[in-house]
């Protein structure tokens, strides 16, 4: 010991001493007195920085060692030691202070010693003076006495408190602070507090409302939202507090400051919450009404209206605990009630809103109150409802009135088991008023009225008595005309589906009578009333497709596992009437919904036979009008016979949805569908020609039926069992040669790219003789973009589906080995059509996290330098993260890994950043391109981790020329990240390049003009297309060449021309400007280019988000800004005049308010 | 409701917002010009704010799209504003405010003429004299206390 202690004094006072001195104690091999005793030289020294080192060394002996390692005799020599050097020079203090949160929680201390060193803290340091991880270590003493030595500090209660408003006192680290707010609550309810507790109450109110900007780099990330919550829980914590506090509170709320007044009613709710009664409000009632109902009726914060409502609530629930005096909180509420009824009958007015808004805050606060409201404002509301000349919006204040109170009303009893009293007495008011809304002739009123209705008569439990026909008065106005609108209907559907008595019935009387069908006739779906057809009950809902989708959703909605059986045999019997689309997507949400229930499976794969049924109409459907059995009992031949190349594929389309909701129920499911899927296959080429294959939701059924057949069965039996025309050009797809293939050979190839993105189990397509044509069809720059765009596809769907094992990494290395040899050897577009299957691949790879993918990724990279193939390598990236439109995602059983966009962007994007950062020339143009085409297709939250590096790309980007897709990928993703948020204040460096740069992109005053000039010009001749005036052409084109800069003289021009009586001669003005604008649009004219439409307005909306940052750093853009807008709102397009507009008008307001 | 006693209408009917523009097909084609019409005026200005209520001119039905005229192809544009009651004393404000937005957004080429509607002011010929004359205009602008009541009203909400 002594040995380490000499070398602590030698090595100038070491900090790994500590260490070897408990490792010591801690082996037995000494004592801490030992230690003590060593380190008697330091710690007598005359030298105040001597007896500091070693004070701090015994503190840190003293944390390392176990709690239970001193015995109390130990201890009390330590404690002793301590004591003096309390009073000893300031520069022992810290280690002092440093020492005591581990004294005090050592195991043996006595309740003497902690009474002595808590005592002396108080009295002998004073805490402010300290240093700020002194004052924490001070707080933590302080801490640790009253939780884990409450006895002791109990004796000493006073002083404690004392001792603890004085250190306390003026406190002003937000650390520190927080460590405080803590403690607080704990000692203000750990004794009385006596004659301190307004004391106590002042030290942390003297910071109410909090303030707080958190400095630029915080390492310990403090924010005002945690002081402002600490605070609040502090300041709610005793309510002995109340006289102090509530006086604050109302001085706050009468603040011009919107955050001191949001902060005083948020503290104030949670005061109430936390046992504020009728004692400690009831002298401060009025005042507390007055301030919340200046800011509800002022309304110019929206946010403090909210929250002075949710405060007067929680203000009149709180005056009703334990009242004193009943008289003070029934004249507030009178006072309320007098003040905002009178709006009440003046819906249109201003202050209904406000009026109402507080009276729904009384219903919602307590059961008394709202009796007293409640029949007065229902009184008053459906009052107007009878008033005959009431506007529609007087209908919709009123009926959403009366629905926020009936909500109100229910919140408060946490119950939705009884009608609520004040309802059921006041319910035919209400009823009438409802009723009466359900007739209006406006659609919005209709609307409300069902919205008012749900909240004021249904209950989730209890049968109301008025829900029923009130329910069947929805359903009307949904099968009605009014059903054609969209909230109605949206309004109807949801009060339709809360689960109630009486569903059945309502489906089975009300709806499925519309898909009755008579002899021979049709049902109702849009479609006509065919001949001699009727259709039940009315059949008005057959005149408008609307309103028949609206009975198919109403029943959807209705519908549930007891019915389903009833439903689907209804529905299916129509669809057999009529095969419509619509019809079989009704009754595939029908299944999606009740497929859960097993009684439902039951009735739908075993009695029913769906699966079965539903494939055999699809292939009914997608065979060819001449294969059609004409000997068929039912007319369905017919009827499908009947239908376009376009009715069948929707229709097919429908069938899919079928068949994926049937199958969702059973995975499992194996049915022999052989001889469907090759009747599908067979009879959908000759039907629909080309077109028909690049229908994608063709591929879903197929996809689904494939999954439960052996594909290598499948494929074989393709070759056999494809008609004789089909199976030539099938042949020859494996061997392709694609310089003489045919059109039908191509669209096989869309047929392996349905089969491969749409099968689940990919593993017997990985076979050479496809792959190898796939590879050649991707390759070829000959073929035709359909095709080769789907070998492609293909291609990447196999890399992405094949299972891992020797299979994918053949195919790996044999596509690496292809693609290396198309690169050294092929033509230049051999080779770009390579590297795009390469990014495809890598898009592959990267969705199911293969190890190799880095290997790829690092490819691709490298091509970035490549002078030839750079560009194409970095438009590659757009793929990456992008989401296709059918393939790569789950429902087509792609191999898609969690998180796959995050992990693959966190891959990407340091090293594409630090290519760029070391590159120069084209290489960094590339990577340019490549960062701005990936980041459109991140999600926003991502990007916000990398704005640090991101900015500079994106700055550098939108202040390129070179490529148009750099500028407009780099526009909109920093749109994307100035509407999640504001930059960063340690990012509003950037401020002034951005804006310079998004300035060069909104427009040029040259380019503007001269566009605007050639639409103009455009449109005049759009209906007399050539004219010409007296002059001849020369002097024509000289005008133009004057006119083209200034707008209203061309225009005046035009005007002449238009007015000439001269015939045209063979000039034409446009054909002249034309030249001109297309020189110029070159760049070879002065002006820069004018940006294409939607660059130009999103730079303009990031323009007007940049006013969000600091005052400081786009003041001084402010001029610039506004003078070169000017041009903007010129252009010849609205929507960039729009954006330009709002961006001026920002720009213009800045340093002129509070902000 | 006693203290908006301090406000000359203290209750004011509120209107509903009109529908957004329907998109039209050549809205997004950049070949195609699209003229400024009454429509795209009434946009300019149904958002600037009441100087005495959170609400909008549009809500208060101060300015309403049938009262804008616009026509490109002469470079006028004319909006009236109707004043919630006759003695309204912020009339003058308003028309400022509504004559310095359109100042601001529309191209330069566009004459702009700011009145009261016809006989719903009882100061409506003086307003409208101070309103057209540029001279009292500018003067009015360069008053800090009358711009900071102006610009309080073009305040934009940002999304």
């Amino acid at each position: 010991m002594k040995d380490l202690v000499d070398f602590f004094k030698s090595s100038n006072y070491d900090s790994g001493t500590a260490t070897q001195m408990i490792q010591c104690i801690c082996d037995g091999r000494s004592s801490i007195l030992d230690a003590v005793e060593c380190l008697g030289e330091l710690l007598t020294s005359e030298n105040s920085g001597e007896r500091a080192a070693g004070t701090r060394l015994l503190a840190e002996v003293l944390h390392g060692l176990p709690k239970n390692c001193l015995n109390e005799a130990q201890i009390k020599f330590i404690s002793a030691f301590f004591l003096e050097r309390m009073k000893d020079h300031h520069t022992v203090i810290p280690a002092v202070l440093h020492a005591l949160p581990c004294l005090l929680e050592l195991e043996q201390i006595s309740n003497s010693d902690v009474e002595k060193l808590v005592r002396g803290l108080l009295l002998e340091v004073h805490c402010q003076s300290q240093l700020m991880l002194d004052r924490r270590n001070y707080y933590s003493v302080i801490r640790i006495a009253i939780t884990k030595h409450k006895a002791v500090i109990d004796e000493m209660f006073n002083e404690f408190v004392l001792g603890f408003i004085s250190a306390a006192d003026g406190e002003k680290d937000p650390r520190n602070l927080l460590l405080l707010f803590s403690l607080v609550p704990v000692i203000a309810n750990a004794g009385t507090l006596g004659k301190m507790s307004e004391d106590l109450f002042e030290v942390v109110a003297a910071y109410f409302p909090i303030d707080f900007v958190p400095p630029v780099y915080d390492p310990l990330g403090v924010t005002e939202e945690d002081l402002s919550d600490g605070l609040r829980q502090c300041l709610s914590c005793h309510v002995g507090w109340a006289e102090y506090f509530l006086p604050l509170l109302c001085e706050k709320m009468e603040s011009d400051l919107p955050q001191a007044k949001k902060e005083a009613y948020r503290t104030l709710i949670l005061c109430c919450a936390r046992g504020y009664t009728s004692e400690a409000l009831s002298p401060h009632l009025t005042v507390l009404w007055h301030c919340i109902r200046r800011d509800v009726v002022d309304g110019s914060d929206a946010q403090v209206s909210a929250v002075a409502i949710e405060a007067l609530s929680a203000v009149l629930a709180a005056a009703h605990i334990k009242v004193v005096d009943v008289n003070t909180v029934t004249t507030i509420v009178d006072a309320i009630i007098d003040e905002c009824v009178v709006h009440l009958p003046a819906p249109e007015s201003r202050l209904f809103l406000p009026a109402s808004d507080l009276l729904t805050a009384v219903i919602a606060a307590q059961e008394c109150a709202a009796l007293r409201v409640y029949p007065k404002a229902v009184a008053h509301l459906t009052e107007v409802t009878k008033t005959p000349d009431s506007s529609s919006r007087a209908w919709i204040n009123v009926l959403n009135a009366l629905a926020k109170m009936a909500s109100a009303s229910r919140q408060r009893d946490h119950c939705y088991d009884v009608v609520p009293t004040e309802v059921e007495a006041h319910c035919n008011a209400c009823l009438g008023a409802v009723t009466a809304a359900l007739q209006h002739r406006s659609a919005a009123v209709v609307a409300e009225g069902i919205t008012a209705a749900r909240a004021l008569f249904y209950c989730r439990s209890a049968a109301s008595p008025w829900w029923g026909p009130l329910r069947q008065e929805i359903l009307n106005v949904l099968l009605s005309s009014g059903g054609s609108d969209t909230r109605v209907r949206s309004n109807a559907l949801s009060a339709l589906a809360e689960p109630s008595d009486g569903s059945c019935e309502l489906l089975t009387q009300e709806l499925l009578p519309h898909l009755n069908v008579a002899d021979g006739g049709t049902v109702a779906d849009g479609g006509t009333v065919a001949d001699g057809g009727t259709v039940a009950d009315g059949g008005t809902v057959a005149d408008v497709g609307a309103v028949a989708d609206a009975v198919l959703d109403a029943m959807v909605v209705l519908t549930d596992a007891a019915s389903c059986q009833r439903c689907v045999e209804a529905l299916w019997k129509a669809i057999e009437a009529r095969p419509t689309p619509a019809l079989c997507k009704s009754l595939a949400r029908i299944i999606d919904k009740t497929g859960d229930d097993a009684g439902a499976q039951e009735f739908l794969f075993s009695s029913w036979r769906g699966l079965e049924k539903v494939v055999a109409l699809g292939v009914m459907a997608a065979m060819p009008s001449t294969a059609l059995n004409k000997n068929h009992t039912s007319n369905l031949p017919d009827l499908l016979q009947q239908l376009s190349g376009e009715e069948k594929l929707d229709l097919l389309s429908a069938i899919a949805e079928l068949c994926r909701s049937l199958s969702a129920i059973r995975p499992a499911l194996r049915t022999p569908l052989s001889l469907p899927l090759s009747c599908s296959l067979a009879a959908l080429q000759p039907a629909a020609g080309g077109t028909m294959w690049q229908r994608t939701s063709i591929w879903q059924p197929c996809g689904l039926l494939i999954q439960r057949l052996q594909l290598r069965m499948l494929l074989s039996w393709w070759v056999g069992s494809i008609n004789t025309e089909i199976r030539a050009e099938y042949t020859a797809v494996w061997s392709l040669d694609t310089e003489t293939a045919a059109e039908n050979t191509a669209l096989l190839v869309v047929v392996v790219e349905g089969l491969v993105c749409w099968c689940q189990d990919a593993g017997p397509l990985g076979r050479p003789e496809l792959l190898l044509p796939l590879l050649r069809w991707a390759t070829a720059p000959t073929a035709p973009e359909a095709c080769r765009q789907a070998a492609v596809l293909a291609m990447a769907a196999l890399v992405n589906k094949l299972p891992t094992g020797a299979d994918f990494l053949r195919l790996l290395k044999w596509l690496e080995h292809e693609l290396k040899k198309i690169m050294e050897g092929g033509h230049a577009p051999h080779k770009k059509l390579a590297v795009t299957l390469m990014g495809w691949v890598l898009k592959a790879l990267e969705m199911r996290a293969a190890p190799e993918t880095l290997k790829w990724r690092n490819e691709l990279q490298s091509l970035l330098s490549n002078e030839e193939l750079g560009v194409t390598a970095a438009q590659c990236y757009s793929v990456l993260l992008s989401d296709h439109a059918y393939a790569f995602c789950a429902s087509s059983s792609s191999n898609v890994r969690l998180l796959y966009k995050q992990r693959t962007f966190e891959g990407l994007v340091t090293s594409l950043v630090s290519e760029f950062d070391v590159s120069s020339g084209k290489t960094r143009r590339c990577c340019l391109l490549a960062i701005a085409s990936l980041l459109p297709h991140v999600p926003q939250p991502l990007l916000q981790h990398h704005i640090d590096k991101l900015l500079v790309v994106l700055v550098e980007g939108v202040r390129s020329t070179a490529e148009s897709a750099v500028v407009s990928g780099s526009v909109s993703t920093l749109r994307l990240l100035l509407q999640a948020q504001p930059l960063p204040s340690q990012n509003a460096s950037h401020a002034g390049s951005l804006v310079l740069a998004l300035l060069a992109l909104t427009n040029s005053p040259h380019a503007t003009k001269n566009k605007g000039a050639k639409c103009f010009l455009r449109n005049k001749v759009q209906n007399h297309q050539t004219f010409s005036t007296k002059s001849e052409n020369s002097e024509i084109t000289s005008s133009v060449d004057v006119a083209i800069d200034d707008v209203e003289t061309f225009k005046t021009l035009v005007q002449l021309s238009e007015s000439s009586d001269e015939a045209a001669a063979g000039f034409s003005l446009t054909d002249v400007l034309d030249q001109k604008c297309s020189v110029e649009d070159k760049g070879t004219s002065s002006g820069p280019l004018l940006q294409p439409l939607l660059v130009r307005e999103a730079s303009l909306a990031c323009l007007e988000l940049l006013t969000q940052l600091p005052l400081a750093d786009v003041l001084p853009y402010r001029a610039q800004v506004v003078r070169e807008l000017k041009c903007a709102v010129a252009d010849h397009k609205r929507v960039v005049r729009r954006a330009a507009a709002a961006a001026r008008t920002a720009w213009l307001q800045l340093g002129t308010g509070p902000s | 409701m006693a203290d908006m006693s301090r406000l000359e209408n203290i209750n004011p009917a509120v209107y509903s917002k009109s529908n957004v523009r329907s998109a039209a097909p050549t809205d997004w084609d950049d070949d195609v010009y699209d003229p400024i019409d009454a429509r795209e005026v009434f946009e300019l200005v149904c958002d600037i704010q009441d100087p005495e209520h959170p609400l909008t001119l549009e809500q208060l039905n101060v300015v309403s799209e049938s009262l804008c005229y616009a026509d490109d192809e002469k470079g006028v544009v004319r909006v009236q504003f109707t004043p919630t009651i006759p003695h309204c004393s912020m009339a003058a404000l308003i028309g400022l405010s509504i004559r310095l937005k359109l100042l601001h957004t529309l191209p330069p080429r566009f004459k702009v003429s700011v009145e009261i509607t016809p006989g719903s002011h009882v100061s409506e010929a003086a307003v409208n004299k101070q309103l057209a004359d540029k001279e009292r205009v500018a003067a009015a602008l360069e008053n800090p206390h009358l711009l900071a009541a102006i610009s309080k009203c073009l305040k934009p909400t940002l999304l």
